[in-house]
């Protein structure tokens, strides 16, 4: 967990280039956990390896699926359990950064309609560099 | 052995028995937890009234008779409330297998200006028909909270609704005299916290 909240914490700087795109990532084990009836927020993970010799930013995340959606950080601080909006997602030159719950996951909002374990919802990912990253996630009701 | 040896080694045994029996009646037996802490004396908690999620009042009477298990969340949260009801509800599928009466899983939402007892009873059924859960206006859910040391403060979100709630990690252990008896910390690990119930449910007389 540490060297990814360093890499997090690296990830400041929001580079203003004009086109949002995503060079060289690829993403796996995109999924969305399942959530109780009448949920406006679900959680989403997933995991992007970063074949570039460039470390790559997540920039926005789009879906028709969600009303909005943002990168939030979970965590535990002095017994309190925490939750902080990132503004972006850092995938390290040939590395990898790995979402799974109670640490980082996408704050899904406003569901366009109820979802159910088996169904899967199609999230645009743009970057700092290169195309948008379709991204196929799964439906789950646990990882 | 001379007789003053002898004289020393009893009055020194005289001494360390004493201190021992003057300890047991000083500190009451308690049980060491792997995953929180026990308190040595239950702590009683003030008269309350909330609203359960069975749209009837939750007050002191209605944790009586039974241990009790209390999760700080609310609904809006998608990442650790879930993972964390999902793992209770393991945890008390874990125990009946074990003929273990588990307590009963009390979810208390930190967030009542968007969580309806309703709203909390669908959310916590989802898990289990058999959690519960609760809330208040305040100041009746800080004090409560209070009582069992639980914390929680909003933090605002990019919009009027996309609020959070930090709130405490712990689980608090309610005994069936409605008494505060232990807090179970994080990372929650089935294992030793089913450890921990046995024991401490089988401790009491």
């Amino acid at each position: 967990m540490k060297p990814l909240i360093r890499t997090l914490i690296a990830a400041t700087a929001v580079l203003g280039a004009p086109a949002w795109a995503c060079d060289g990532l690829k993403a796996s084990d995109a999924w969305i956990r399942e959530a109780p009836p009448g949920a406006s927020v679900m959680a989403g993970y997933l995991t992007l390896a970063n074949a570039g010799a460039e470390p790559r930013q997540v920039k926005a995340l789009r879906s028709a699926a969600f009303g909005d959606i943002e990168l939030h950080h979970m965590y535990t601080e002095n017994g309190q359990m925490k939750m902080r909006m990132l503004d972006t997602l850092a995938v390290p030159a040939h590395g990898e950064t790995k979402l799974a719950p109670g640490g980082v996951h996408l704050m899904l909002f406003h569901p366009q309609h109820a979802l159910k374990a088996g169904d899967h919802v199609v999230i645009d990912l743009s970057c700092d560099r290169g195309p948008a990253l379709p991204v196929d996630f799964t439906v789950k009701a646990q990882p | 052995m001379s007789s003053k040896v002898l004289t020393a080694a009893a009055a020194v045994i005289a001494v360390l028995a004493g201190l021992a029996a003057a300890s047991i009646w000083l500190n009451p037996p308690s049980v060491t937890l792997k995953s929180g802490t026990l308190l040595k004396q239950p702590r009683e908690l003030p008269a309350f009234t909330l609203q359960g999620s069975d749209g009837q009042p939750f007050t002191n009477a209605s944790l009586r008779g039974h241990w009790t298990l209390v999760f700080p969340g609310f609904t809006h949260c998608p990442d650790v409330c879930p993972t964390t009801l999902a793992y209770l509800k393991n945890l008390v599928n874990g125990l009946a297998k074990d003929g273990v009466t588990a307590p009963r899983v009390l979810f208390l939402s930190v967030d009542p200006a968007r969580d309806t007892p309703a709203r909390i009873a669908e959310y916590v059924h989802y898990f289990d028909p058999a959690f519960i859960g609760a809330t208040a206006a305040e100041p009746a859910l800080g004090d409560f909270a209070k009582a069992l040391s639980i914390v929680y403060i909003k933090q605002p979100g990019k919009t009027e609704d996309t609020y959070t709630m930090d709130h405490s990690a712990a689980l608090v252990l309610i005994n069936p005299d409605a008494r505060v008896a232990a807090f179970f910390t994080p990372p929650f690990q089935l294992d030793p916290m089913s450890a921990d119930l046995k024991a401490v449910l089988g401790a009491r007389p």
